[in-house]
This record gives C-alpha cells, sequence and structure tokens, in this order.
C-alpha cells in the first residue's frame, strides 16, 4: 500500500472541508476512511516522540523557525481574549462575548495561517508557496473548530481532536522538518492548552457533550494520552498513577507533565471530592499500576469515546487534502448522503479551489435570509451548509419568522443515537 | 458501555458475524418493555396496603441515607410506580400550594438540601420536572428516592418526564454507566427506563400554570392536543412529544432550529399566543443551566428553574426553586450546593479498557 501518511504538495489539491458524518452509520463509514487512518497514524507517532520529554517552558525557543510561528499564531489568539473581555451581568451560563471573539480569529486566522506557511521550506519557491497557500482552506477550518463551538459555547474532545489534525496535516507536508522533536510537538500542545484553558475560564464555556461525572474528563483526552505517554517509557517515573490523587504531586509536575497539567486544571475548576466528580481518573489512579497500561487504555478508550462516537465526530469534516472521506483501500469516495449533493456540486465540481468559500457562504447567507429556502436545506438539521467555513450548527442568524411553522416542519430531524444496519 | 466496535488497530475490518452480534445484544437492550415491570400491570389504581407502606417507608429511609436499593427491591418499587403513573394524565393536574423545581441530574445531596430549603415532602407538595438522572454520581439513589416518595405520596409528589429519562440518553450521559458499576448489570437501567415510558410529561397548575421540562412545540397549540398524544413510549426524535421535552425559549421571535439537535426554538410571540390561547398565566419549564437557578423570560410568560447548584461540580451556579402558595403568590427561593462532611465511600472499578 502506497504510504498514506505524507502528501506532495505540487500533486495534492485542497477543498473546504464538508460535514459527512451524520449518524452512527456514517460514524462507522467513518472508520474506513483515510481521514482516520491519517488521525491514528500521526496520534501513534506523537506517542512515540514524547517517550520521556518534559513539556517545556512556554518561553522555550524550537530551532524549527515555523514551531516559533505556530507557537506564536496560538499566543496571538490568546491575547486577543484579553481584548474582548467577557460580559457582565446575568447570563445563562456560555459567555457570549465568546462569539465575538470568534468572529475576531474566524477574520484573521486564514492570514496568520499564511504568515505561518510563508516560513516553511516550502515557501522559498515562489510557485510552490503559491501551492502551499492551496491548503489555508482546510487548515483553516480544523484550526477554527480547534477552538470550540461559536453556537453552542462549548469545547471539548471533538475540538482538542481538531487540533490534533492541525499538526498532523503540517506534519504530511513536512513543514515541521526533519528536525522536529517530541519537546516541539510538546510546546505547540502547551500553547494550544493555555489558550483552550483560558478560553474555557473568561467565557465560562460549557464542556461539550459532558457525560458529567461518568467520563474521563470534562474536555479534553489527548492531553491525557500525551501525558501518560512522558512517562510510559521511564522505568523510573518522578510519580506513580496513584500519584495523581495527591494535590501536591500535581502541582509539582503540572509544568512538565500533561497528565498533571490537566489534573491541575480540574482541581483548578471543580469543587467537591475528586473520587466522586471525577471517577473515572480515581479509578484509574487507583487500581492500574503502571504508565504504561494507562496509556494503553487511554489510546483504546480514545479509539472507541472519541473517534468513534458520534456525537463528538459529527464535527469533524473532510476536505480533499489532508482528511479525506475515501476508503483507505480503495481510495474511493465513502458513501456520501443523498442530501448532501448540494454541497457536492458547490464544492467538489470546482477547479477553483479559491473560490469555494465565497460560493459556500453566499450560499449560506441566502439560505438564511430567505425562510422560504429552509426546505431546501436537506432533510435534517444537523445538513445546513457551513457558516464561516466552520459551525454547521451555527443556527441561521436573521429572526426567524414568526410564521415560521411551516418551514420548521419541513426539517427532518436525524435520530441522532440512530445505529448502523 | 460502547457498543461499537473497537478499532484499535487501523483500517481493520471488524468480522461480520461478531457485528450481528453486537446488533442483537443492543437490540436486546434497547427493547422497551424487556424488564418486565409493566408485564402485569393493574386494571385500576391500587391502593396502598399496611404492608406496602411498611415497605416504602423503609426503603425511603434506606434512600435517604443515600443507599441504593438491591435489584429486587427496585423492581418491585418500578412495578408499584408502574401501576401510579399509568392512571397519571399527560398534562397531569396539580393543585396549589406546590412547590416547582427543575433538573436535579443525580446531585442526590443537593436534593436533600431541596427538601430542606423547601420543606419535607409530604408536608410540602413537590413539582419535578426531569431530568433526574445522568451527569451526577447519584442518579440512582436520586431516581430512586423521586419515584419511592411518589409511589409512597402520589398526590403530594409529581414527577415529570425530562429528556434524560430516555433509554438513549442515558446510555451516553452516564446513567446506564453508572447503573453497570452500582449494580453489576444493566437490569436496573433497563426497569427504570421502561419506567420511564410512564412518566407523565406536563403538568398543569391550578389551570394557571403549565408545566413542562423543555418548551413548546410547533405542532401544540393547545393544551388539549398535548392531552391527545400517546406518552407510552421511548422518547422520540421528532415530533410533539420530543419538543415538549427539548424546545428552549429564545430571544428571537417565532419559531427557530435548536442547537441542540431535537426540540426548537419560540420566541416571546409564541409563548404569549399559547399563554393566551390556553388561558394560561405561565409556562413554568426546566432544561437549561441559569446561573441564579431561575430566570425570567418573554416578559415573565416563561420562566427557566433550575434545580442542580453548582452544576457538575463546576458551573458555581445557584439552585432554585418556585414556591406557588393558595393564592398563586410566587416566591423563588434560591439555594447553594449542600455541604457535606467528609469524603464519600465510592465504588471502584477498573474500568475496561484499562484490564
Amino acid at each position: 500500500m502506497e504510504d498514506l501518511s505524507t502528501i506532495n504538495i505540487k500533486e495534492q489539491s485542497f477543498s473546504l472541508p464538508l460535514k459527512r458524518i451524520y449518524d452512527s452509520q456514517s460514524t462507522f463509514t467513518f472508520q474506513s476512511s483515510i481521514a482516520i487512518y491519517r488521525l491514528k497514524y500521526y496520534l501513534h507517532k506523537y506517542i512515540n516522540m514524547v517517550h520521556n520529554v518534559e513539556i517545556p517552558d512556554l518561553t522555550y525557543v524550537s530551532e524549527i523557525t515555523i514551531v516559533n510561528e505556530m507557537s506564536s499564531l496560538l499566543t496571538e489568539l490568546s491575547n486577543d481574549i484579553d481584548t474582548i473581555p467577557p460580559f457582565e451581568g446575568p447570563r445563562r451560563y456560555g459567555n457570549l462575548a465568546c462569539r465575538n471573539w470568534h468572529s475576531l480569529i474566524d477574520s484573521k486566522v486564514p492570514l496568520l495561517l499564511e504568515k505561518v506557511l510563508g516560513c516553511s521550506n516550502h515557501a522559498t519557491e515562489k510557485g510552490e508557496f503559491e501551492k502551499l497557500k492551496g491548503c489555508i482552506i482546510e487548515l483553516n477550518y480544523y484550526l477554527c473548530n480547534s477552538l470550540g463551538s461559536a453556537t453552542r459555547l462549548d469545547y471539548g474532545t471533538g475540538h482538542e481532536l481538531s487540533f490534533l489534525a492541525v499538526i498532523a496535516a503540517m506534519d504530511m507536508l513536512g513543514l515541521w522538518t526533519e528536525n522536529f522533536k517530541g519537546v516541539d510537538l510538546l510546546h505547540m500542545f502547551h500553547c494550544y492548552y493555555e489558550l483552550v484553558k483560558k478560553l474555557i475560564v473568561t467565557y465560562t464555556l460549557e464542556p461539550a457533550g459532558s457525560h458529567g461525572v461518568w467520563g474521563l474528563d470534562d474536555h479534553f483526552h489527548l492531553s491525557y494520552i500525551l501525558g501518560s505517554s512522558q512517562l510510559s517509557e521511564n522505568p523510573n517515573p518522578p510519580f506513580s498513577p496513584s500519584d495523581i490523587i495527591n494535590k501536591k504531586i500535581v502541582t509539582e509536575y503540572m509544568h512538565k507533565n500533561f497528565y498533571c497539567y490537566t489534573i491541575d486544571f480540574i482541581y483548578k475548576v471543580k469543587s467537591g471530592p475528586f473520587s466522586e466528580h471525577s471517577p473515572i481518573l480515581y479509578d484509574i489512579s487507583t487500581t492500574v499500576n503502571s504508565w504504561l497500561k494507562v496509556n494503553s487504555g487511554l489510546v483504546k478508550m480514545y479509539m472507541v469515546e472519541v473517534l468513534n462516537k458520534f456525537p463528538v465526530v459529527q464535527h469533524f469534516w473532510f476536505g480533499e487534502g489532508f482528511y479525506p472521506w475515501k476508503n483507505v483501500k480503495t481510495h474511493k469516495l465513502l458513501d456520501v448522503y443523498m442530501n448532501d449533493t448540494n454541497q457536492e456540486n458547490n464544492v467538489f465540481n470546482s477547479s477553483d479551489s479559491s473560490s469555494i468559500p465565497n460560493n459556500a457562504m453566499n450560499k449560506d447567507r441566502s439560505v438564511n435570509q430567505n425562510p422560504s429556502q429552509l426546505n431546501r436545506i436537506p432533510q435534517n438539521r444537523y445538513t445546513a451548509i457551513p457558516v464561516n467555513n466552520r459551525d454547521l450548527r451555527r443556527p441561521p442568524m436573521g429572526p426567524p419568522s414568526s410564521h415560521g411553522v411551516e418551514n420548521i416542519l419541513q426539517f427532518k430531524p436525524i435520530d441522532r443515537f440512530r445505529r448502523r444496519r | 458501555m460502547s457498543t461499537e466496535v473497537d478499532v484499535d488497530v487501523p483500517m481493520q475490518d471488524a468480522e461480520q458475524s461478531d457485528l450481528d452480534l453486537e446488533l442483537e445484544l443492543e437490540d436486546e437492550l434497547m427493547k422497551p418493555g424487556s424488564s418486565g415491570i409493566a408485564d402485569h400491570k393493574s386494571a385500576e389504581p391500587v391502593k396502598l396496603t399496611t404492608t406496602s407502606i411498611g415497605q416504602l417507608d423503609a426503603w425511603i429511609e434506606k434512600l435517604v441515607k443515600c443507599e441504593v436499593l438491591s435489584e429486587d427491591e427496585v423492581a418491585r418499587l418500578c412495578k408499584m410506580a408502574v401501576d401510579v403513573l399509568q392512571f397519571e394524565e399527560n398534562v397531569q393536574p396539580v393543585n396549589v400550594p406546590v412547590t416547582i423545581c427543575g433538573d436535579v441530574h443525580g446531585q442526590f445531596h443537593d436534593l436533600i438540601e431541596l427538601f430542606k430549603i423547601g420543606g419535607p415532602c409530604p408536608d410540602t407538595n413537590y413539582l419535578f420536572m426531569g431530568d433526574y438522572v445522568d451527569r451526577g454520581y447519584y442518579s440512582v439513589e436520586t431516581v430512586s428516592y423521586l419515584v419511592a416518595m411518589k409511589v409512597r405520596y402520589p398526590s403530594r409528589i409529581t414527577i415529570l418526564r425530562g429528556n434524560h429519562e430516555s433509554r438513549q440518553i442515558t446510555q451516553v450521559y452516564g446513567f446506564y454507566d453508572e447503573c453497570l458499576r452500582k449494580y453489576g448489570s444493566a437490569s436496573v437501567w433497563k426497569m427504570f427506563t421502561d419506567l420511564f415510558d410512564y412518566f407523565p410529561i406536563t403538568a398543569l397548575v391550578d389551570n394557571q400554570i403549565f408545566c413542562l421540562h423543555g418548551g413548546l412545540s410547533p405542532m401544540i397549540e393547545t393544551v388539549d392536543q398535548v392531552r391527545d398524544l400517546n406518552r407510552i413510549q421511548e422518547v422520540p426524535h421528532e415530533g410533539p412529544m420530543c419538543d415538549l421535552l427539548w424546545s428552549d425559549p429564545d430571544d428571537r421571535g417565532g419559531w427557530g432550529i435548536s442547537p441542540r439537535g431535537a426540540g426548537f426554538t419560540f420566541g416571546q410571540d409564541i409563548s404569549e399566543q399559547f399563554n393566551h390561547t390556553n388561558n394560561l398565566s405561565l409556562i413554568a419549564r426546566a432544561h437549561q443551566l441559569v446561573m441564579e437557578g431561575f430566570s425570567w423570560s418573554h416578559q415573565q410568560n416563561v420562566i427557566t428553574i433550575f434545580s442542580a447548584p453548582n452544576y457538575c461540580y463546576r458551573c458555581g451556579n445557584q439552585a432554585a426553586i418556585m414556591e406557588v402558595d393558595e393564592n398563586h403568590n410566587r416566591q423563588l427561593l434560591q439555594y447553594d450546593p449542600s455541604i457535606r462532611p467528609g469524603e464519600p465511600t465510592v465504588t471502584r472499578k477498573t474500568p475496561d479498557y484499562f484490564l
């Protein structure tokens, strides 16, 4: 089988990522896609890269320019939060000021990404840089999607997955260079998690689809995988899985290890007995005795609870370049819903990828503004056309007609938990 | 507990036969009524006997200490509850005075705090608007306690169905996992989810306050239309019954598409029209976290009540309940998380992935 883990920028075309996962059936189809193959490939690569590596200080400077550029981008987005303070006064939970931050970064991320890509070794030749810029359409989607949902004002493991997709996508192009080390990877994830933690705390984001106490964590899963990988090959780890219920140990190692780093965040945002608000982490700590076992268990759990869970992966979309909705063996397009044909005509038949976002957005606006066209949206509510290339489920922003009942009734809700047949 | 295929090894196709077997198991699990709690329903309301009162009091005494009932006891409790709830209406009439409460989500100690704030049941009448299970650590204890109270004092407490009182939702958001962990099998989960089908979906307080978990439906214009629904079923994915349990009020007028993927959003015009048509003074609903524990909307046509303080151990919200007295005066009581001495005794189990 050919090497699917790399992409030749000279030959690859890119397209606006589209929603393909609508239910358990398509979640199942996803399991045989090139997209998931690549996500798993890079997850395993990164697990192996970080053995015995500690998180560097935030002031860390890599010898790879583009790593530093990527960290600066994340830091800039984080600084933007300071310019948009949360609204005061009575509110539900998620702070609406977060939407302003999302609008701001939606408008600047493509430019910031262009700047990052400009530092790559591909950028030296003009023609090649032009080609490289074509991938921004996809990178932009994954990066924006990794920062939580502007509609629902939440953040969860699906968003975290999207950040893995960004790092892996740039890896496919060789942008991280041959000198890419575990410490660089941990550094970029560190900058990312700092940004996300600040978002969650500042705008009180809800845990996306939280299982409450019955999930591993309200927001994160990858960070536990990375943290346990850091220790899994260490014959004398500085602390054992059972130590993480000791707050002191967690505080001591939180700057060096992602497992402690993430648990420290739980201690900060949650009150009450740890064994009660985080029973899964508590059970892991008290019944699993090696970091290797913790790590392998977390990876297995990730494959099922994140990559194979419809509520999570429904927000993972697919472009032609990095994460194609194609069968990993045959390279043929996987099953596409009939009601995707609108998207199909818009995007896949277009030869000029740079015009795609405009098309899609115009189409989207026309749908929003004219309620009579609502029934042109495919039969379920998840199937809308991307708004600002990012969140499918963002509801129409204009006030819906108060006589909107007829239109509403055109929608055929999907069985959110329908099982495959 | 996922029933999906584990594809740990990239791209290895699952054996088809395994798949079929899993589907069969899953279907068996999902089959309504398989717990047998409703196999021998009574044809008419059953009066409590001295024996059954003694039995219920013993269970309540156990539950109030946050101890779970045995599987056999849950089975007996659920059978008794079916015979109470099957005779309630889709729009269950409730008299004043009554104290109206919102989501609890397995926060058992905060539920006990609620009864301290509002006054003990049965001296105080209560109306709960659903979402007893999922997310919190004590869903089993919470729902067992409320159901036991319902059976013991049927005219003193009303328990409506929330969107989480459903087979599909509880498999994702914790109640299923909790039952497996606390009982070692899914049978208690089956009994409770079979029982949920019998919960009334709305209540009408003194013909004036319409109470339900979520909100209005574009397919429901009158309260009578709710009475016509067949509610004894799993919460559907669409249609009026689904909407009543899933919808949310919104600042925008008219009907909107809900970001939740089920139910709709409805504006002030819709609420006003509904209250006018049905001669109501208020719609009381739960379903949404609100920082103060309650939140008025649509110019006091709608109130949201949320009764799980510091939701999920982290949200820092207050909880609230609403007392409605004989003269229809309303008083909102807010409260904070209960203060608990010491660490809880928790069951420990190695999660399957780590075995």
